[in-house]
């Protein structure tokens, strides 16, 4: 046997077992290593010369520029855009974090120009808190994309805009969407996952997605939540991180509309404006299919605490609960004390499948 | 309950034949881990013995062994990660060996696995590391690879390990 693996291993070690391996397993393994290692390989041998300037995914982010001298950032991304050969179906730009470089609006738009136009499907443009890149027609428009994300951009649809007709997963982060003279209708007949983070001017939008699944907004100053309202299949729904809210009906508006929730996270402000409808009458709704419920509440208020209480009676399937404690004051001892204090209170609303509850401060 | 519900499931047997000649009897529910060997089964084609002209025998136990801990019934999923992460350590032969098998057989869960580590034994190094850890010998001129390094100076910069670990 040590013998069989002594010339097994000499018979090895004189054959190029590597470049003899099908084509797509060779793909598969320069799609795991990041740019800067793929690049490399073109040098191994001739059969290896342009076989990462074919792969169909590009990620150039920090990780990427990390180790780049931001000057010569420019120069870079032409550079690989211009060796590439054929589609670019992931594409990955993410410049935030970086130290300040010399390329401009007008390199994104022909970055942005070369990708739409080679069959992109999932494009990420992250860009840092200094820039307002303004959305060229050819993003909003492209047609095959699947998946995006934006960070820092400017959005002001043209007047060809049709929605983003393929779009299943959309991700959007301090985005401005610039006032038009009607509402902003975005037509999203696919889309199952919308997150917004900290964008501006979501009261000029209309959201029309009749088959988006789950839905997260954080980090908003204020908030209309009138432009979702036409969302009806929505399992999961996110909101947190929120300074206030405007409109003081819409949030129980919304979940009544909402019968197939399966999961919620409400931080503790949403607490605060469902108490004023829920503590007096009780909640007008009840999620059949909700198990994970999460809550951000603060124990120094009451109604806080009561409004959670509530919640949790008119989830009569709930398997999972998180609490979050999001008043400082409680500590150590009193935590247990009002762990026990959940528990019992729990046990009271007859929650055969609630398997697990967790409370994190 | 396991006696009860193997009283109730009869259970079937492959027989695996490697390209040595080996014969190799493997449950179905774990053998059919292989898209390649279900199709098969599927269709019909595995009442007697199923050849896999492209597997020796040496390749075919390791990926037997690894179809067995992997299969839903026996493992945890620690053992499942420790086994992994011993299974990577086999010389890069074994590995690329393995590789091409699963992708053969059709196996993505290993096809992930040793793929991810081909990739870590390029990551980081020098081309002339590359070559010499896989045996790939170039056939470039030194003035064809001054070219190439020109086409993507970035990539050639910064710490570069020579090892052949």
């Amino acid at each position: 046997m040590a013998q069989d693996t002594k010339r097994a291993a000499v018979e090895g070690d004189r054959e190029d077992r590597i470049s003899a391996l099908p084509s797509n397993v060779i793909d598969g393994i320069l799609e795991l290593l990041p740019v800067k290692d793929a690049a490399r390989t073109s040098i191994l041998a001739q059969k290896w010369r342009y076989i990462w300037a074919m792969l169909p995914n590009l990620v150039l982010d920090k990780c990427f520029f990390g180790k780049i001298p931001p000057r010569l950032f420019k120069e870079i991304v032409n550079g690989i855009l211009l060796q590439h050969i054929g589609v670019i179906v992931k594409f990955v730009l993410d410049f935030v974090g970086l130290p300040f470089s010399t390329y401009t609006d007008r390199d994104i738009d022909r970055w942005m120009r070369y990708v739409t136009r080679n069959g992109v499907k999932e494009l990420t443009l992250d860009l840092p808190d200094i820039r307002t890149y303004k959305l060229p027609s050819y993003i909003i428009n492209c047609p095959t994309l699947t998946y995006l994300e934006l960070q820092n951009c400017l959005f002001n649809p043209p007047n060809s805009f049709l929605g983003f007709q393929n779009l299943i997963d959309l991700y959007l982060k301090k985005i401005t969407f610039v006032p038009t003279p009607e509402f902003c209708v975005i037509n999203v007949p696919r889309l199952v996952i919308l997150s917004l983070i900290s964008c501006d001017g979501t009261q000029y939008l209309n959201i029309v997605s009749p088959q988006l699944e789950s839905l997260t907004l954080r980090e908003f100053h204020s908030l209309v939540l009138n432009c979702f309202m036409n969302c009806k299949s929505l399992r999961a729904l996110v909101f947190l991180e929120f300074d206030q809210v405007v409109e003081k009906l819409t949030l129980d508006k919304l979940l009544s509309s909402l019968p197939t929730l399966e999961v919620l996270v409400l931080g503790s402000i949403f607490l605060e404006l469902l108490s004023a409808v829920i503590v007096p009458k009780g909640p007008p709704f009840t999620f059949y299919c909700l198990w994970h419920l999460s809550l951000s509440v603060d124990f120094g208020k009451l109604s806080q605490i009561s409004c959670a209480l509530q919640l949790i009676k008119s989830f009569p399937h709930l398997s999972k609960l998180q609490i979050w404690v999001s008043n400082g004051k409680f500590c150590g001892h009193a935590l247990d004390m009002l762990m026990i204090w959940l528990i019992f209170a729990l046990h009271t609303c007859e929650h055969e499948n609630l398997l697990g509850i967790s409370l994190y401060y | 309950m396991a006696e009860a519900s193997s009283s109730i499931t009869e259970k079937f047997f492959l027989t695996l034949k490697s390209s040595d000649g080996d014969e190799f009897v493997l449950e179905e529910s774990i053998a059919i881990q292989s898209i390649t060997i279900k199709n098969m089964v599927e269709d019909g084609c595995s009442s007697s013995v199923i050849p896999l002209s492209k597997v020796d025998t040496e390749t075919l136990i390791k990926v037997i062994e690894y179809m067995k801990m992997h299969s839903s019934t026996s493992s945890n999923e620690e053992e499942i990660e420790n086994f992994d992460k011993k299974f990577v350590s086999n010389s890069i032969n074994t590995i690329l060996n393995i590789l091409e098998a699963a992708n053969f057989l059709d196996i993505n869960n290993l096809l992930e696995l040793c793929a991810e580590a081909v990739a870590n034994r390029i990551k980081n190094k020098t081309p002339e590391a590359v070559r010499k850890i896989f045996n790939i010998t170039s056939d470039f001129t030194p003035e064809e690879e001054a070219e190439i390094r020109n086409e993507t100076p970035w990539a050639f910069e910064g710490n570069l390990d020579h090892s052949l670990d």
